[in-house]
């Protein structure tokens, strides 16, 4: 063993110690980091509406996305609660979660509100890919949980809806939906990859 | 990562010691290329998540891989001129290979092909910009009379760089399609961040709160619109999109008074950390070269 790597162990403790859910709780760890990813990313979520907002307000768009923005709300009020229920810890990144979502939504924004809809209907399109993903392995579990089950499910339709109102205010007509689309999803994926594990 | 550095840079040595100095460009070595396929690595890898290892007996794999990367960046490099001939693909980077005396299959180091001339050719133009912004930057502050003023330099920070593709404008809407290959996103998008960061910084932004995020993100915004409006513009040097670019900046900058004044900002601004801001620039890959 050499110097740095004796520097290095006991920093390697202290992170597994925070990034390692509590024994005691008998909830299967796969199922853990779902509800962690999901925290993470409707607090991302919550956040880029709350961007919108911010910009576009007071425009025509406002109570479309207010209200879109409601919904977020309380999925992520739904996660919390289930984060405490299964015991679970929330990711460690959730100030990033919320400040990079803001960020992609007021900065979106500026660009004018069809790009904001191509936002959207870019992160929404994640989202429900995510989902269909947790739908999947859920059915597989031996022991199915069926509240988380039907909460997914019908998160899942709600990211639909948001994403079909993002098509439906014109996102495809931004000037640069397909790259920015693009962009965007590859961002989000990566932000869900990091959130699975920290 | 799977990746032998050492061996890939074994072949590299073998060969560039056998053609460095001809242009012929035939090969008998397939075997080595077979081998070398599998293990060989995207010149720009570092991704989004940037590697967290750093072992103390790498030295030699240092400079090894060092060395490869130098010899694709020069192989990259003279591509470049081939450019306008067989647009951004493998094609040009054979004919480039070829001119500065490697053999043709050295091609088969670049695995993302075209994607990693375009990805190259970006951050060459991301480097020179950097120079460019660090010197005005600098005469700026030595000569107080001068008037600083931040759209000012950001507006001429965004020209300079788009009139880097001008040579290439042509051929740019291929190089376009080909970084949104999905393999070549991620490094894209870290090229793109690089470029906003940089203009950001030397524009005098030395925030670490909200507002570090969202200037990056509209700012990119705007350089990626006006790019694209850069390559329907028929109007002599560009004029139209010079004037779409104020445009696009003064209108962002009239809105952004409306994201200080809400609630959720404020609200967002005290609870981010120096350390949450660290966080996004290493996992962004944001490692400052400055
Ligand atoms: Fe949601
Ligand atoms: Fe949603």
């Amino acid at each position: 063993m050499n110097k740095s790597s004796a520097k290095i162990r006991p920093m390697l403790t202290f992170v597994r110690h925070f990034t390692t859910d509590p024994v005691s709780s008998n909830c299967p760890v796969k199922v853990k980091s779902m509800i962690r990813v999901d925290l993470a990313g409707e607090t991302g979520a919550d956040n880029i509406y709350a961007g919108q907002m911010a910009v576009l307000g007071n425009s025509e768009y406002g109570p479309k996305i207010q209200e879109m923005w409601e919904q977020e709300k309380y999925h992520k009020a739904k996660f919390e609660e289930l984060i405490s229920t299964y015991r679970v810890r929330p990711s460690l990144l959730n100030p990033l979660w919320k400040a990079a979502g803001f960020a992609l939504g007021a900065g979106t924004a500026l660009l004018g509100p069809k790009a904001a809809m191509a936002c959207t209907v870019a992160v929404e399109s994640v989202i429900v890919e995510h989902y269909n993903d947790q739908l999947r392995e859920l059915m597989t579990e031996e022991k199915i949980d069926e509240e988380l089950l039907s909460t997914i499910r019908k998160f899942r339709d709600d990211e639909q809806e948001h994403h079909d109102t993002g098509i439906q205010y014109k996102a495809e007509e931004a000037f640069l939906y397909e790259y920015l689309t693009k962009i965007i999803k590859t961002g989000s994926k990566c932000a869900i990859a990091v959130a699975k594990v920290v | 990562m799977d990746y032998s550095p050492a061996r890939a840079t074994c072949w590299i040595h073998l060969h560039h010691n056998l053609y460095a100095d001809s242009s012929d460009s035939s090969s008998s070595k397939n075997e080595n290329v077979e081998n070398f396929k599998s293990e060989s690595v995207s010149p720009h890898d570092h991704s989004f998540v940037s590697s967290l290892s750093g072992d103390g007996e790498g030295e030699q794999r240092k400079r090894d891989s060092e060395y490869e990367n130098d010899v694709k960046n020069k192989i990259l490099e003279a591509s470049l001129n081939f450019v306008a001939e067989h647009g951004w693909t493998k094609a040009a980077i054979v004919a480039g290979a070829q001119s500065v005396g490697y053999p043709g299959v050295v091609s088969e180091m670049f695995p993302l092909g075209g994607s990693n001339l375009v990805l190259y050719f970006y951050s060459v133009c991301n480097d020179h910009l950097r120079e460019y912004l660090e010197e005005r930057a600098e005469a700026e502050s030595q000569d107080p009379d001068k008037q600083k003023s931040v759209k000012l330099f950001i507006y001429d920070a965004v020209e300079t760089r788009l009139r880097m593709i001008i040579p290439y404008i042509d051929k740019w809407p291929q190089a376009l399609a080909t970084l949104t290959l999905s393999k070549a996103v991620p490094t894209a998008l870290s090229n793109l961040l690089i470029l906003v960061d940089d203009i950001c910084y030397y524009a005098g932004d030395r925030s670490v709160d909200l507002d570090w995020y969202v200037r990056r993100i509209a700012l990119a915004g705007i350089y990626k619109v006006t790019e694209l409006y850069m390559l329907q513009d028929k109007s002599p040097d560009y004029e139209e999109t010079w004037k779409f670019l104020k445009k696009q900046l003064d209108d962002a900058a009239t809105m952004y008074s409306r994201i200080q004044q809400s609630e959720q900002a404020s609200q967002l601004t005290k609870e981010i950390s120096i350390a949450t801001f660290t966080t996004a620039r290493n996992i962004l890959g944001l490692n400052w070269k400055r």
